[in-house]
């Protein structure tokens, strides 16, 4: 109190505690309203009710099963899109007429909305898991293609030339050489195709599969098992969270070099 | 250069041709692949027949329905978020917490609301388009040179001056860039709220034909989403090309 308005000014404009109680003050009103029935109770349950049933969800195995069931589709699928991508982003970049040859192709089929193959992918691939692996593996391959195929080309002839001073020779430099220097590049692709992936899982769950959270939310939603479907939602937001975070983790780890690497080189 | 677009026809060319090869020959079952020159066929009367052009209209209006109202409503949201402080605290930790939350997911809490017309549509594309446009309009408002701000007011600039002839036109290349991040993600968005819920639309049309074995058709409509894709894609850079090119050149 003795701080007075300067305290509070500070709050308003320092931190972020107004935001954190502008969220409190909606999910409050959310409890009170569906609570004091001002709301479609059925439509919308009291966050408590969500929250319980996330817990229930997580006790009984049932929502980490669905879990486990999209992560896999998602790594499977992505590991595809992984060695497509730098594998025909590498050699396009790397050799000029494989660029000619593919690159109106694929700059006809990149736009592509891949959602909008499902169902001619059911066609060929039925309704299981490999179909859904298939559209993951087609929507993670684009953004790593394009950033291969960029990374590789902007590494320097100054490296490959010395690299031939020193008896590196293609096909070795291109391992050595090449894929290294252009990983910054790599990763910033394999980063957005993993984010892409997860929800390229999910929408191909709700639309073919008998699990992963993708049919949980349909299936919960059609069932009216509405606060169950709440929780899907929430974890499929989870996992997304905790992907990406993992994800800039592991590229600390490993890329940190580059950070530095890159200002020096700027400077 | 030339040569290099003759290759790459040639071997589209040659894809299609393949195409063709498999199906006339029925390598792979008709009733899946249907031959390159009858999904054209198919196409065309489609067109014709006004069945293609009026789901592509209700798939395009839904899409840029969903995507103007995010531009309407989250252009100015940045704004404020980037010159007043408060503001930008108070909306921020929300946003964070709302953004791993993919508008794929949240496609059957809106069905519930609001059922499966267009509002639950342009709601889900709204959605999706929202977060790339705040967040591009947020960090290009921000990143404007303060010196450009500070010599504008020093020369006697009104407020509304700075922010119309100096703040605007700086952030615009960055905000333009979140404009045209969102626009191929509203039309995956719509898509895929076409064949999760609904009874028209593209989406729907693929899904809607392949079910009932009307191979072809689904086929037209796949072609039909493909040429959205690539005509957007190509006006979007076209108009990269005519309204942010300078601000290339000027950082070259």
């Amino acid at each position: 109190m003795r701080r007075g308005g300067g305290g509070i000014r500070r709050l308003l404009y320092e931190t972020r505690c107004p935001g954190y109680l502008f969220m409190g003050l909606l999910l409050g009103f959310w409890e009170v309203a569906a609570l004091a029935d001002l709301v479609d109770a059925d439509f919308i349950p009291r966050i408590t009710a969500i929250a319980v049933s996330c817990g229930e969800l997580i006790r009984s195995g049932e929502l980490p099963q669905h879990v486990a069931r999209t992560l896999a589709r998602t790594f499977q699928g992505y590991a595809w899109g992984i060695l497509l991508g730098v594998a025909v982003g590498a050699a396009s970049g790397l050799w000029r007429p494989v660029h000619a040859l593919l690159g109106l192709t694929i700059e006809i089929l990149r736009p592509m909305p891949v959602v909008a193959t499902i169902p001619i992918g059911i066609l060929f691939l039925g309704m299981g898991n490999r179909m859904n692996v298939f559209v993951v593996a087609l929507a993670t391959t684009w953004p790593i293609y394009v950033n291969t195929f960029q990374g590789v080309r902007r590494v320097g002839a100054e490296l490959i030339d010395t690299g031939r001073i020193f008896g590196c020779h293609p096909p070795r430099n291109i391992f050595k050489i090449v894929l290294p220097a252009a990983m910054p590049f790599i990763v910033s692709g394999l980063r957005v195709s993993l984010a892409i992936g997860l929800i390229v899982a999910v929408i191909s769950e709700m639309l073919v599969s008998g699990d992963g959270l993708g049919h949980f939310i349909v299936d919960t939603a059609q069932a009216f098992r509405v606060p169950e479907m709440y929780a899907g939602v929430i974890a499929t937001a989870a996992v997304g969270y905790a992907l990406n975070r993992t994800f800039l983790a592991v590229e600390n780890r490993f890329m940190g070099w580059h950070k530095g690497f890159t200002a020096q080189r700027a400077a | 250069m030339k040569q290099e677009r003759a290759l790459g026809l040639v071997f589209l060319g040659a894809l299609l041709g393949a195409w063709e090869l498999v199906a006339r020959l029925e390598l792979v079952s008709r009733r899946y692949f249907p031959p390159m020159t009858h999904v054209i066929l198919t196409f065309l009367q489609l067109s014709g027949s006004l069945d293609l052009p009026l789901d592509l209209g209700r798939s395009l209006g839904r899409m840029f329905g969903g995507f103007f109202l995010a531009v309407l409503l989250m252009v100015p949201l940045g704004f404020l978020m980037a010159r007043v402080r408060p503001a930008y605290n108070l909306f921020e930790p929300l946003v964070e917490t709302l953004r791993p939350l993919s508008a794929p997911a949240i496609i059957p809490v809106v069905m519930l609301f609001l059922g499966v017309g267009n509002a639950m549509k342009i709601f889900v594309v709204f959605y999706a388009c929202a977060f790339p446009i705040l967040i591009n309009t947020v960090d290009g408002v921000r990143g404007v040179d303060p010196v450009f701000v500070h010599t504008a007011r020093t020369y006697g600039a009104t407020s509304q001056e700075i922010m119309r002839k100096v703040i605007l036109p700086a952030a615009w290349p960055q905000i333009f860039g979140g404009l045209r991040t969102s626009l191929p993600i509203a039309l995956i968005v719509v898509i895929t709220s076409e064949l999760i819920g609904g009874n028209d639309g593209l989406g729907f049309f693929i899904l809607n034909n392949m079910r009932n074995f009307y191979i072809r058709e689904s086929y037209a409509g796949l072609l039909m989403v493909g040429l959205v894709g690539y005509g957007l894609n190509r006006v979007a850079m076209v108009l990269d090309a005519r309204f942010t090119a300078w601000d290339r050149k000027g950082r070259d």
